[in-house]
């Protein structure tokens, strides 16, 4: 029997931890993280990178992603487009809620009133 | 477009402390006197939320329940003793993800199974899998698919890729499930108690918020998608402790860089391509109807319990485990009497201790 051909599966696997420990946050089976598209080759996979860190990626889910857009990736897979005026909305969305605390009506022990 | 450098630093605020403090108190205002009980139905919700301590941070009377959001967890043992079994044919590589290897079965393990000489590889991406099945064209290579909408779609790709090169030496074992199925079964339960759902994230980026409408419409359980680190969480139960405020019942988007409300149309297409839905048994739910994946009638040469018909061994659950009340949210792991005693992560008798996203695992880390 031929020797067994190793996959690069444990050192996907060791660097997408390295990652995802320098990425504050969960494991692995819904973990997805934003990182940008440096270059997509002819066969229909991207070079991504976040944190210093590069991997490849497929975009057979998200076909409109272009160079510099920045991808959910997801077990080898880009599956969405991180939406950049989104993620500025809600950071004001957040704020506003935020900012409701200074209301008068608001207190720290939360007895307050909304208006 | 906006400088690439932009974007990462606005992608920072969503860990900002003070944003945090202050959503904290907004959660405090808005949460209803007699309490209330909000269940996290993702596995990285589930850690991010023990890791970033937010259970502490949360009024009196609010209660954040974990539910059946990690894939492993809600693998059931009949499930878990068919990849094990299927290891066991000769032929067999088995390709999965990590945590999947440490799940005892109802004799064995992954891990056990390796240890005993068989051929176990843990691969990142199920491309890596096909990469595999490329390279070693003597052995058959079964990826273990399990995982919710957010992984389905990249199993389908797989198998696409597979069945457009040809390659006969790669299947699936497909136990994928969906998340809205289970949510109604929680949500229907007389004896679960939830008034509101902090929905998942990266399964929302899949299917996108119509899915979770009939919870709101049908049941008045309010839904918040929300994303995973400390401000998007807070931002989701803040949302949702709003909602009660005001007493409505929405599905609302709190994480819309990463959701669009009508999903990914790629991905789902790319599911249904291949798969179909079916009746799936989930460990603490049982039969779900619906909640399951099968693989269409035109790729049913890749499902690798059809092409190998492996010999499953007589199903035995876990003494004393109560993994399944945990799943449903009635239990906290800490009031499980083998938790932290004879179930540990060195020594894990059911799978909510064994992987990274079970909440047994998680109290044990964090609290």
């Amino acid at each position: 029997m031929p020797p067994f051909q190793q996959g690069r599966g444990r050192h996907e696997a060791s660097l997408a931890n390295d990652i995802e420990s320098r990425i504050p946050r969960g494991s692995d089976m819904c973990l997805a993280v934003p990182m940008q598209i440096l270059e997509i080759k002819g066969d229909g996979m991207a070079r991504v990178t976040a944190m210093g860190a590069e991997r490849e990626a497929a975009l057979d889910l998200t076909p409109q992603a272009a160079v510099g857009d920045y991808v959910l990736v997801h077990a080898g897979f880009a599956i969405e487009v991180v939406d950049e005026q989104y993620a500025r909305e809600t950071l004001d969305l957040i704020q506003t809620m935020a900012d409701m605390v200074d209301d008068p009506l608001f207190n720290e022990a939360g007895e307050g009133v909304p208006a | 477009m906006a400088a690439p450098q932009d974007l990462s630093a606005e992608l920072a605020k969503f860990k900002d402390p003070k944003l945090a403090r202050d959503l904290v108190h907004a959660i405090r205002a808005f949460s209803p006197e007699s309490g209330a009980t909000l269940m996290e139905v993702c596995g990285t919700h589930t850690v991010s939320i023990a890791r970033a301590g937010i259970r502490d941070l949360m009024p009196e009377g609010t209660r954040l329940a974990s539910g059946p959001g990690c894939p492993v967890c809600v693998t059931c043992n009949r499930d878990i003793d068919t990849v094990i079994a299927l290891a066991r044919v000769p032929e067999v590589t088995i390709a999965t993800f990590g945590d999947m290897t440490r799940v005892p079965g109802s004799t064995s393990s992954l891990l056990a199974e390796q240890a005993a000489g068989r051929s176990i590889e843990i691969v990142y991406s199920p491309l890596d899998a096909l990469a595999l099945a490329q390279a070693n064209p003597t052995r058959q290579i079964v990826f273990v698919g399990v995982g919710f909408e957010t992984t389905t779609p990249l199993v389908a790709r797989a198998v696409k890729r597979a069945a457009d090169m040809g390659l006969s030496n790669f299947s699936i074992f497909a136990a994928h499930k969906n998340m809205p199925g289970a949510l109604e079964a929680i949500v229907a339960d007389p004896q679960l108690k939830v008034d509101a759902l902090i929905l998942p994230g990266h399964v929302s980026t899949i299917i996108g918020a119509e899915p979770y409408r009939f919870l709101a419409q049908r049941y008045g359980i309010p839904g918040v998608i929300t994303g995973f680190e400390p401000v998007d969480v807070l931002q989701g139960i803040a949302m949702i402790m709003r909602q009660l405020h005001e007493g409505r019942a929405e599905i609302e988007i709190a994480y819309a860089r990463g959701v669009m409300p009508e999903g990914n149309p790629h991905a789902v297409a790319a599911i249904d391509e291949v798969f179909e839905t079916c009746t799936a048994n989930w460990r603490g739910l049982g039969d779900i109807p619906g909640s399951g994946y099968r693989l269409r009638d035109q790729f049913a040469q890749f499902d690798a319990v059809r092409r190998f018909q492996p010999t499953i061994e007589p199903t035995i659950e876990p003494r004393g485990c109560r993994c399944g009340d945990v799943l449903r949210g009635i239990m906290a792991p800490s009031d499980c009497p083998l938790f932290r005693k004879a179930c540990t992560p060195e020594n894990p008798i059911g799978p909510c201790m064994v992987s990274s996203e079970g909440s047994c695992a998680a109290y044990y880390r964090y609290y």
